[in-house]
């Protein structure tokens, strides 16, 4: 595995150095290795030596889309890495106009899915500084001071790569795909349906109602309000968010308010309900580890289960809750059968 | 100064809960994901080889502690209408507090933030806090991995707390021992000597425990601010503007932050209501909103900038020292890894390279 | 105190079209129903959005109905089918966050419902009445 990390991080450098040789584009959005051990972070390259640092690994979680509509990238000609997460949200942005998909070159990359740090860090009893990983078909080897041991990518890679049907952009959305040699990927077609990946949503439905608001209390009233799930969001994409307005009476940021704190995140969840992507970058940010995923993991959920399947950013707009009609089923006649 | 040996932190919990009726107590706690001081009274349990291992580990809690003399949310009045008059109270007073398992560079964020709240015009709900609330301290063996007080100048040995805890190794079972620093922690332990500890707790002379000596040398205040002023145009701010997401988490979590802003709560139809404040983040675009529209921040480049001059620069020219204890809260929470050290290791050239 | 009715609070959204007017007929009509309820006008069903719902939730409302043309009868074709969408997911999420999601209904009431309009708001009171009052979606610094 060491080999394909390798490659697509060549590759990226490669490409990115050539683009802004050749004037092509004025900035290449990419990651590079954080200050911390096995972090990525988002990285801007402006020139050709710059280039050399873009770097690609498992640990590429952050989404770069929402960064297109920042105002630093605007009338920029913008090359752009992106996995196939990403790849949706920026489908979804084009339709809704809120990108110039001329001003951009889309690098598609063959993702082989993240892996939570902490979840690594969990799942290692080590501390990750004292870690060093060596990719391996079967699984990550990682050695530390305890010894070595291997790790299947399963016990490691983040729920929603697991869940993942679109890891690798479509060939349509990008302008290149950058595929990289070797091993094809690191959970070999194997998909895990939501419902074994996200079981906690189960688990919350079979509690009583007393109980799962005792649930959600605790941990909605750990939010600090920083905005880091809204922020992060790759289709949180409103020009100006109503919770950006300036004090209107309904919405404060009073930390102890219970009824605040649902509103915010109800909100928040049911704005991008028909439009999530399921990145998980919601649930990574939150510096609370608030599992807001859940909210929209059960939107998801419920649209499919009632409305059939869709996959935003794969299939055709309108989104479902951007149309309506009569063939659909009608909970609220005949006096809410019960 | 006077120094006692309890047989383990047990002892200390125990007496501690004996006196919760008069005292509010913060001890350090980890439960799902979220690390930091909560009541002794709400625990429905005590998980006393967790709250050791938090008290002695080599870095401070995720959530600083400054929320328990600032808190997220604080009302100053409540009003309403009584027979035709407007009928304001303010709160009431507070119940002391004693908090369990500091660090070193919590307690140097508390003098920072000192300076400015403690300052005329004084902040009295923080004032009051501060008076009221004894600090257990513990101090640091080795300066954690992603920690950076030494470079901050925080003494991370000897915290300026009213008491010191000290143990050879962080287990529960280890003999506990106390060390006092101010006249409160003096009467503190005397106290404890006295009721519910007879014969468990004994004065000692010494106290076995030793630490690693600090290994750098601590940033001068007035170079960074000198060097600080030559980089007000330099390409780095929008840099990092281009990878900031402009949330909050850093100023959140960051020890010596304290902006914050003041609202009144009231609705329509109802003659009550309250003045409150909440903490505020020099990072979001409505911070620096004025009537009539105007930004004088309007890019983020210009938000993030401010937060690092602030930090380096304003304050060292009215205050004298840095606004960053090197605690590495603001790395630690951060969505995409910008740091102190991103700065600092950029405007330090060779010098601070890590 | 303990024998005393509760009286809750309820706020319906009623689309312009018909279910206001069927309010509007239970009035002339001289249909007597609770005066628990508060009717904001709406121009359809569909505009009432998330934010309007816990809002009222927020303020004080022990119920929340919204009231909207008979699916097929929007005045704007296909109106109520988003309201239905809309609501429906939302109830189930109120239920998974434990919400209480039967203090929230969406009924269909047309402009010559009056009896209906009648039977559904006293509906509702009886069972919010047996429900009691509620501060899980309260903020609770309003009185209710």
């Amino acid at each position: 595995m060491q080999s394909i990390m390798a490659s697509i991080t060549q590759s990226i450098q490669q490409t990115a150095a050539a683009l802004l040789a050749a004037g092509e584009v004025d900035l290449v959005l990419g990651y590079t290795r954080g200050e911390r051990p096995h972090q990525s972070v988002p990285f801007v390259a402006t020139t050709p030596a710059a280039a050399a640092q873009l770097h690609w690994d498992p640990f590429c979680e952050k989404a770069l889309a929402p960064y297109l509509m920042e105002e630093s990238y605007q009338n920029k000609r913008v090359a752009v890495v992106m996995k196939g997460c990403d790849a949706r949200a920026l489908r979804l942005m084009i339709s809704e106009s809120r990108v110039d998909r001329e001003k951009l070159v889309v690098l598609g990359v063959q993702c082989q899915g993240m892996i939570p740090r902490e979840k690594l860090e969990a799942a290692a009893g080590e501390p990750l500084h004292q870690l060093t990983l060596t990719w391996q078909s079967e699984g990550v080897e990682l050695t530390g001071r305890k010894g070595s041991q291997t790790l299947s990518y399963e016990a490691v890679l983040s729920p929603f790569c697991l869940t993942c049907q679109h890891a690798t952009p479509a060939v349509t959305e990008v302008d290149q795909i950058i595929a990289g040699s070797g091993e094809k990927a690191l959970v070999k077609g194997k998909n895990i349906p939501p419902k074994e990946a996200f079981s906690d949503i189960e688990t919350i439905e079979k509690m009583g109602a007393e109980e799962r608001h005792a649930f959600w209390m605790q941990q909605l009233n750990r939010c600090i309000r920083c905005y880091s799930c809204r922020n992060a969001c790759p289709v949180c994409t409103c020009r100006s968010c109503i919770f950006d307005r300036e004090n209107p009476d309904y919405l404060d940021a009073a930390k102890n308010q219970p009824a605040q704190h649902q509103f915010y995140h109800v909100i928040r969840a049911f704005h991008v309900a028909d439009r999530c992507v399921g990145c998980g970058e919601c649930a990574r940010v939150c510096p609370e580890g608030i599992p807001l995923h859940l909210l929209n993991q059960k939107l998801i959920q419920d649209l499919t289960q009632h409305y059939g399947a869709f996959t935003p950013g794969v299939d055709e707009v309108p989104n479902p809750l951007s149309c309506a009609g009569a063939h659909e089923v009608d909970p609220f006649g005949k006096e809410a059968k019960k | 100064m006077m120094m006692v040996k309890l047989p383990g932190y047990e002892m200390l919990i125990h007496y501690l809960q004996q006196g919760l009726g008069e005292k509010q107590v913060f001890v350090p706690v980890s439960e799902e994901g979220k690390e930091g001081h909560v009541p002794l009274g709400s625990l429905n349990k005590v998980d006393l080889a967790q709250m050791t291992a938090l008290t002695f580990q080599e870095k401070p809690l995720r959530n600083s502690i400054k929320s328990l003399f600032f808190p997220d949310t604080e009302t100053y009045l409540t009003y309403r209408k009584e027979e035709g008059r407007m009928v304001m109270e303010t709160p009431g007073e507070m119940m002391s507090q004693i908090l369990v398992g500091a660090k070193a560079c919590d307690l140097e964020s508390l003098n920072l933030i000192d300076r400015v709240f403690l300052a005329d015009p004084v902040d009295t709900l923080y004032a009051e806090k501060r008076a009221k609330t004894l600090i257990l301290a513990a101090p640091c063996r080795q300066q954690g991995t992603y920690c950076r007080c030494e470079s901050f100048g925080v003494d991370r040995i000897n915290p300026a707390a009213d008491v010191t805890m000290y143990q050879e190794t962080a287990d529960a079972a280890e003999p506990l021992y106390l060390k006092s620093l101010t006249p409160a922690g003096e009467t503190f332990l005397e106290e404890m000597m006295k009721c519910g500890t007879e014969g468990e707790a004994v004065a000692v002379t010494e106290i076995p425990w030793q630490a690693v000596p600090p290994g750098e040398k601590p940033l001068s205040p007035q170079e960074v601010k000198d060097q600080m002023d030559t980089l007000f145009e330099h390409p780095l701010w929008e840099e990092l503007a281009m990878r900031c997401l402009g949330c909050a988490t850093c100023t959140y979590y960051c020890p010596t932050c304290h902006c914050y802003d003041i609202r009144d709560f009231s609705r329509q139809g109802q003659e009550a209501g309250e003045r409150y404040r909440t903490w505020d983040s020099c990072m979001f675009t409505s911070f620096t909103n004025m009537a009539g529209g105007h930004n004088p921040r309007p890019h983020r480049k210009d938000r993030i900038q401010n937060r690092f001059f602030h930090k380096l620069n304003y304050f060292v020219k009215k205050q004298g020292p840095l606004a960053c204890v090197g605690c590495g809260r603001c790395g630690d929470a951060c969505p995409v890894g910008i740091s102190m050290d991103t700065v600092l290791n950029r405007i330090g050239g060779d010098r601070h390279d890590a | 105190m303990m024998n005393e009715i509760y009286e809750p609070k309820i706020v319906a959204f009623c689309c312009n079209w018909c279910s206001y007017a069927g309010a509007d007929l239970a009035g002339t009509g001289r249909l007597k129903y609770p005066e628990n309820i508060r009717i904001i006008r709406v121009p359809c069903s569909s505009r009432v959005e998330v934010a309007m719902i816990l809002r009222a939730f927020q303020n004080g409302a022990d119920g929340v109905l919204i009231a909207g043309c008979h699916p097929g009868d929007c005045h704007y074709d296909t109106g109520n089918y988003h309201t239905r969408k809309r609501i429906h997911l939302l109830t189930s999420l109120m239920d998974f966050m434990g919400l209480s999601p039967e203090r929230l209904w969406l009924r269909w009431i047309s402009g010559n419902e009056a009896d209906k309009f009648q039977a559904t708001v006293t509906a509702f009171t009886q069972e919010l009445r047996a429900m009691g009052a509620s501060d899980k979606v309260r903020d609770l610094r309003c009185s209710r």
